[in-house]
């Protein structure tokens, strides 16, 4: 059994149970793609009554190197406005980078991350250049180096 | 791989659904946070924290930093933690039984797990709580009764990851949990070997037959930039690996070769060679050549190639995984069934919420690179671990160093040596890359 395998079996088993308020575990049909759903807790306008789709994929190499984490649309799954999640749904955090992240993370702790970075956020708009990137972007998440300049988030 | 493995997703927030809560924080504590299980030999970082050998040494083999802390961090300066060793095999032991105890308790409606002796004779759950106790033996009784009730209990985490290893004497298979107490007896439990010349690997000095042979040697990292194709296919073939695929595949199977090897050689009770090409191979299949993923220089690659692991993953994995998942089902369902249970573990079972930095734009110019980086192949290993710090800096105020156990390494048994002389060490730049001074980090936005 693989490394990722086994990780992520364990993760399962604790997802099953235990995911904390506003994190909601979808479908895992396998150890490569996971689902879930996030909801933003507070009273937040632009998330209100909202709820967004998170798809994981992992790598074999996962947890030493992350999983690609996306935001995915459907009927009543809207991408959430953020200066730093474009319309496609590709998020641009440094936890999910190379750079930033660490394999103590979890899937349950990406969750709560996203949530916070979403109940943080006062901002109702994508980010700078959102529609060019969308429409030319043809490289994986991971593939894509943002620069964590941005600091007004 | 044994279906006991495949199902092995007992957590420290197992303990959440019994009277014994406070055993989730000892359970979490004993537990490496790559891996999410019981530290395997556990090694301490400069940094002080503690994960699995093989579980640090991929981590810094992968970005050179320590998981917890992002503190950078050598192979080399890793320390075995013989004390969280004692203590993970001893709770492992008593884990089942401790478990079972507390279980028990759940179901025949004790808030506590003291039982009588008239009780637990009985065996009977529904039976109501005893009123006098006979303490003398109860102890005993208790540990009777568990393993009555053991074949019940929906935990296999006391059952080790491999099930069995190979006695580094005798060379059987031993259960795990067995092993020490097998090599205690000199074997006794299988008709005594004096076969230890033949075994490719010397025994635990921790025992009578200490001074039989000498242990392994850590093996280094290479030098890839520095070893032409033959000399790297050579190396491979001296050690009995396979010899074949690209150069990059040559690479990482040595690079993981190496990483499989040191671990054992810090293992208390190291696996014989054949058990560690068994290893490589699995890995092969799984995240090598053979699965047709790339290095972390291109991870994306591993996914986009749809083809990648498929074989592996879902002709071994998908019958456990449907397993697991009714398993963790279950677990829900006992888990409704205990109505104080709460509905999270207590604060310290979680991992920290990473302070999230944002990003703006994404860089532009970055295909060609990329591009470069790839074909390239082992560039990554040539400048091995590029963001770190010289000795010097890391010295500071901790001086990692402990017995060393098997061998001694030149310039680190001893605290007040110089800098390893490791390859990992010379020419790396003091700071961090440039590409991380442009990069402001943006705290935790709070709400
Ligand atoms: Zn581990
Ligand atoms: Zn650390
Ligand atoms: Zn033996």
């Amino acid at each position: 059994m693989s490394f990722a395998t086994k990780r992520l079996g364990k993760e399962l088993a604790k997802v099953h149970g235990n995911l904390p308020p506003g994190i909601a575990l979808v479908t895992a049909e396998g150890f490569q793609e996971w689902l879930l759903d996030i909801q933003v807790l507070d009273a937040n306008p632009i998330y209100m009554g909202q709820t967004y789709r998170l798809k994981f994929k992992f790598s074999s190499s996962y947890p030493i190197e992350p999983p690609e984490v996306t935001f995915v649309a459907g009927p009543d799954r809207p991408i959430p406005m953020h200066p730093h999640i474009y319309s496609n749904g590709i998020i641009c955090l440094d936890l999910l980078g190379t750079q930033g992240w660490s394999p103590v993370q979890n899937v349950e702790s990406i969750c709560m991350s996203l949530q916070s970075m979403l109940t943080g956020n006062t901002k109702n708009e994508r980010p700078e250049g959102d529609e060019q990137f969308v429409a030319s972007n043809r490289r994986r998440p991971r593939d894509i180096d943002f620069y964590y300049h941005d600091n007004t988030v | 791989m044994s279906k006991r493995e495949a199902l092995e997703v007992s957590d420290s927030t197992d303990w959440l659904e019994t009277p014994l809560r406070s055993v989730a924080a000892v359970d979490s504590a004993l537990r490496c946070q790559v891996c999410k299980d019981f530290y395997t030999t556990p090694m301490i970082t400069s940094c002080s924290h503690t994960f699995c050998s093989l579980c640090i040494r991929r981590c810094l083999n992968n970005d050179g930093k320590c998981p917890a802390c992002r503190t950078v961090d050598q192979e080399l300066r890793l320390r075995f933690n013989g004390a969280v060793e004692e203590l993970v095999e001893a709770f492992k032991t008593a884990r089942p039984e401790i478990f079972a105890l507390a279980k028990k308790s759940v179901n025949s409606g004790v808030t506590s797990p003291k039982r009588s002796r008239e009780d637990l004779q009985l065996d009977d759950d529904e039976k109501p709580p005893p009123r006098k106790r006979t303490r003398s033996s109860r102890i005993t009784r208790a540990t009777q009764e568990v393993y009555v009730v053991d074949s019940d209990l929906d935990d296999g985490d006391f059952v080790p990851e491999e099930g069995c290893v190979q006695c580094p004497i005798c060379n059987k298979q031993v259960k795990q949990e067995t092993i020490n107490t097998h090599i205690d007896r000199g074997c006794a439990d299988e008709p005594p070997t004096r076969r230890n010349e033949k075994s490719t690997f010397p025994i635990s000095p921790s025992k009578s037959l200490q001074n039989l042979t000498k242990r392994p040697e850590r093996l280094a990292q290479l030098h890839y930039s520095m070893v032409k194709d033959n000399a790297l296919r050579k190396k491979l073939a001296d050690l009995g690996l396979p010899a074949g695929g690209t150069r990059q595949g040559m690479e990482r199977r040595y690079t993981e070769w190496v990483t499989l090897w040191n671990a054992n050689c810090d293992a208390t009770h190291p696996k014989g060679k054949t058990e560690l090409k068994r290893e490589l191979d699995t890995w092969e299949r799984t995240q090598g050549s053979r699965a047709q993923a790339t290095s972390s220089l291109n991870p994306g690659a591993q996914i986009r190639d749809r083809d990648f692991d498929k074989a592996a993953w879902s002709t071994q994995h998908d019958g456990s995984f449907k397993e697991l998942i009714a398993n963790a089902r279950s677990k829900v369902r006992a888990k409704a069934a205990t109505p104080d249970s709460p509905s999270r573990p207590t604060p310290p079972l979680e991992p920290p919420v990473t302070p999230i930095r944002g990003a703006g734009n994404p860089l532009k110019s970055q295909g060609p690179a990329n591009v470069s980086m790839m074909e390239a192949g082992g560039e990554e290993q040539d400048e091995h671990h590029p963001d770190q710090q010289p000795d010097a800096v890391n010295v500071v105020g901790m001086t990692p160093f402990s017995k060393s156990r098997f061998f001694d390494e030149p310039g680190l048994s001893n605290p007040t040596s110089q800098a390893p002389t490791s390859q990992y060490s010379n020419s790396i730049p003091i700071f961090e890359k440039e590409k991380d001074i442009d990069i402001t980090t943006i705290t935790n936005p709070q709400p």
